[in-house]
């Protein structure tokens, strides 16, 4: 049976699937409000147990003894907690399907930097935006703090990756400052 | 390759230490700024590191995408900003400062007594707008102090009123804090100044179908609830609100301090 000639230039690779789910994500994210009137007012039993059980109810992720909160400020709802928790499962999904070999993993941590640099570019005015969506401004924090994290993350892996791929000349200042910058890296994350 | 890949990661190393929660308590202005441009240095960066140069294909695509959206987002900021403060023969927003005064009856004397530590600050708006409760507007001052043309922050609006002459006036109750309240407290009452208002931001509560509210707020937060109580009121005389009690709870820290911020309805 022929192929049809299109077939091969439509086929994307798990980088671009993870890019189309994420920019799903984030518009989910931004048009939430519409969203949850229109499940309000549908009032059916799975609107309402959305709202019950994931939506309103605050998760408190604390230290115990201290009033230092893991990751997400005390203000967060389920919700949000499931948003990271399925950009980082898309992240690590990423990894686990496409790294093969260190030049491999070079690439797709340096594309993946990339392609979450998008939704962390909104976070620019994020009061505003927030304000203008309807959604929780504490919720907007905390997912603008974990793309920040994985970001830096990938970075990281990108360049420790690229160093440890080539061969390093210590002799020249420039690999020793490369040395140094991935050792930085290290300390502060 | 190697010296822009370093460049990149400088500039991400910079982001990541400027970014930690200790730096941006203590230096929030300075952060605010720098994050913006280290963000913007850290995508150039990252261009230049980058092998192919085209906005269309894969690794450049995304990174172009992330500058569209800072671009746009940073220019549907300014333009709602000169729309609410520019218009067409009517004089920029103003703002005055006015002393919060506390009255005190003792006998048949009444003592004003001037609160220390809040200020009104009443603006005369370029361009009115309805107004609801809940509604917050950044407000920057650039004749406060040498650096506060570059610093904007959020107010609740407490109320609102028409003056003498018809002009729309929202009056903010500013706590005096460090950095820009705290200039502003010690700014000649009475003086008029340029203000820029941004905004309005926020999202309503609606509580008309409720028949008891409860209103809790601390210290300064009252400037917040405020609104939603003359709403309330005013939606009762019209017959909007089902509401039979409003319950506002409000802690301080001393009866000086709560010296009634409501002094002026």
């Amino acid at each position: 049976m022929p192929q049809h000639p299109n077939f091969t230039t439509i086929a994307m690779d798990i980088t671009q699937w993870y890019a189309v789910a994420l920019g799903g994500l984030v518009v989910l994210f931004h048009v939430s409000h519409p969203l949850l009137l229109i499940m309000r007012i549908s009032g059916t039993h799975i609107a309402s147990s959305f709202l019950k059980h994931l939506y309103h109810p605050r998760v408190r992720l604390y230290i115990r003894g201290s009033n230092r909160y893991i990751g997400f400020s005390s203000k967060t709802a389920r919700f949000d907690v499931l948003l990271v928790v399925l950009f980082l499962v898309g992240n690590a999904a990423c990894f686990i399907v496409e790294v093969k070999d260190v030049a491999s993993l070079t690439k797709l941590s340096g594309l993946l930097c990339i392609i979450n640099l998008v939704p962390l570019a909104l976070g620019e005015h994020m009061n505003l935006v927030a304000s203008f969506c309807g959604v929780r401004l504490s919720a907007y924090v905390s997912i603008h703090e974990w793309l920040g994290r994985v970001v830096m993350a990938e970075g990281l892996i990108h360049s420790v990756a690229a160093i440890s791929s080539r061969h390093l000349n210590l002799q020249s200042t420039l690999g020793v400052a490369e040395l140094v910058v991935s050792h930085l890296h290290l300390v502060d994350s | 390759m190697r010296l822009t890949g370093l460049k990149a990661a400088i500039a991400g190393i910079l982001l990541l230490l400027s970014s930690f929660a200790w730096v941006r308590r203590r230096f929030y202005e300075v952060f605010q700024k720098l994050h913006l441009i280290l963000a913007a240095a850290l995508i150039a960066a990252i261009y230049l590191h980058s092998a192919s140069k085209n906005i269309f294909k894969v690794p450049i695509c995304y990174l172009f995408a992330a500058i569209c959206l800072q671009i746009s987002i940073g220019a549907l900021r300014i333009g709602r900003t000169i729309y609410r403060n520019i218009k067409h023969r009517t004089p920029l927003s103003l703002a005055t400062i006015r002393t919060i005064t506390y009255k005190k009856k003792s006998g048949n004397k009444t003592r004003e007594i001037p609160v220390l530590d809040a200020v009104h600050v009443h603006i005369r708006l370029a361009r009115p707008w309805t107004w609801r409760a809940g509604q917050w507007v950044y407000l920057s001052i650039p004749g406060v102090s040498r650096t506060s043309f570059a610093q904007s922050h959020p107010f609740f609006v407490s109320w609102w009123y028409r003056d003498a002459k018809g002009d729309a006036i929202i009056v903010l109750i500013v706590e005096k804090r460090n950095g820009f309240t705290k200039d502003l407290v010690s700014v000649d009452p009475r003086s008029e100044m340029r203000a820029i208002v941004e905004g309005p931001c926020g999202r309503e509560l609606h509580l008309e179908s409720y028949g008891t509210v409860l209103l809790f707020a601390t210290g300064i937060g009252i400037a917040g609830q405020l609104p939603y109580v003359t709403q309330l009121l005013e939606g009762y005389h019209n017959f909007e609100v089902k509401g039979r009690r409003i319950a506002l709870f409000w802690e301080m820290d001393s009866e000086r301090k709560c010296t009634h911020n409501l002094s002026e309805p």
